[in-house]
């Protein structure tokens, strides 16, 4: 029996499934997921490059520059349509973002299904209330969806 | 929590492999999200591997299909890179109820003994002494045919 330690079956977890368990924690979050009928690898060549590929499909994004990048952990500075500048801590690496700062928290992740795409995206502000935008920001996922569908098509 | 979640990922998913196979995933991530719901609950963050080893056994048990729940055979594909004698433990394990594959996770893979697995599972030590028989029995026939 000893013999056999170490060759257990494991369960490992893909970055779909880890979001999940990550927004679980965080019961103001907007989050939302959809099949992209995309291939994965090209659904992250855009949603993985930040700089370029962020302000493409994110409505609310006018631009985000990385600032400072050690390996999979980044420093990243988003401005929005208002002006808002934000200062977030970045974790990337193939199929999952995760970026959070003071007042903002943003992930996205996505797994192969196929021929297709599994997505997810949550956002959260750390805000008082912010529970109430969440019909708000699930809506305008949506249609991000959507444009990032379309422009990965579009590239493909 | 990104760093919680790594931590605590393989250790949900050892238990939730050997115990659930092929619906280890499920069981894991059911478990996680379980746990990072009531996070705020836990007053003793010593407590914490105890606690979410509780939750992982009866995830699990459930997503294997309960208590006396079997896995067909046939359904247990091996997992990527293993080895040969993975697949095998896998398959021998298949052979076992869910509830025979908890107590062999906890007194083989986590060496409780038997008062320490009837606490973790809620039973008397006298079902885990003969729950454990039986498994080993199975598992010791079905390894050497």
């Amino acid at each position: 029996m000893t013999s056999m330690s170490g060759r257990w079956p494991s369960a490992a977890l893909d970055p779909v499934r880890r979001m999940r368990i990550l927004v679980a924690a965080m019961p103001q979050a907007a989050f939302r997921e959809r099949v992209l009928d995309v291939p994965c690898d090209a659904v992250w060549r855009l949603a993985g490059d930040l700089e370029r590929g962020t302000p493409q499909w994110k409505k609310d994004v006018a631009a985000l520059a990385i600032l400072q990048r050690d390996d999979e952990h980044l420093q990243v500075e988003l401005r929005s349509h208002f002006g808002i500048r934000l200062r977030l801590d970045a974790e990337l690496r193939p199929g999952w973002c995760v970026m959070q700062g003071r007042l903002l928290a943003v992930g996205m992740a996505a797994v192969p299904e196929g021929e297709r795409t599994r997505f997810a995206h949550f956002q959260v502000l750390r805000l008082p209330g912010s529970r109430l935008l969440r019909p708000f920001l699930r809506h305008q996922m949506h249609h991000e969806f959507e444009t990032l569908e379309r422009l990965v098509r579009k590239g493909l | 929590m990104s760093q919680l979640l790594d931590a605590l990922a393989p250790y949900v998913g050892r238990i939730c492999g050997a115990i659930a196979l092929e619906a280890g995933e499920d069981a894991s991530q059911e478990t996680l999200i379980a746990v990072f719901r009531r996070l705020r609950s836990l007053k003793d963050p010593a407590a914490l591997y105890g606690w979410v080893r509780t939750i992982a056994i009866r995830e699990a048990v459930r997503a294997a299909g309960g208590p006396a729940g079997t896995v067909p055979l046939g359904d247990v594909a091996p997992e990527r890179g293993d080895t040969e004698m993975a697949d095998d433990v896998r398959e021998v394990l298949a052979r076992l109820t869910p509830d025979q594959r908890a107590i062999l996770v906890l007194r083989d893979l986590h060496g409780f003994d038997e008062v320490e697995a009837a606490r973790v599972l809620g039973v008397a030590r006298g079902t885990v002494k003969s729950r454990l028989h039986r498994a080993r029995a199975v598992f010791r026939k079905e390894w050497t045919t």
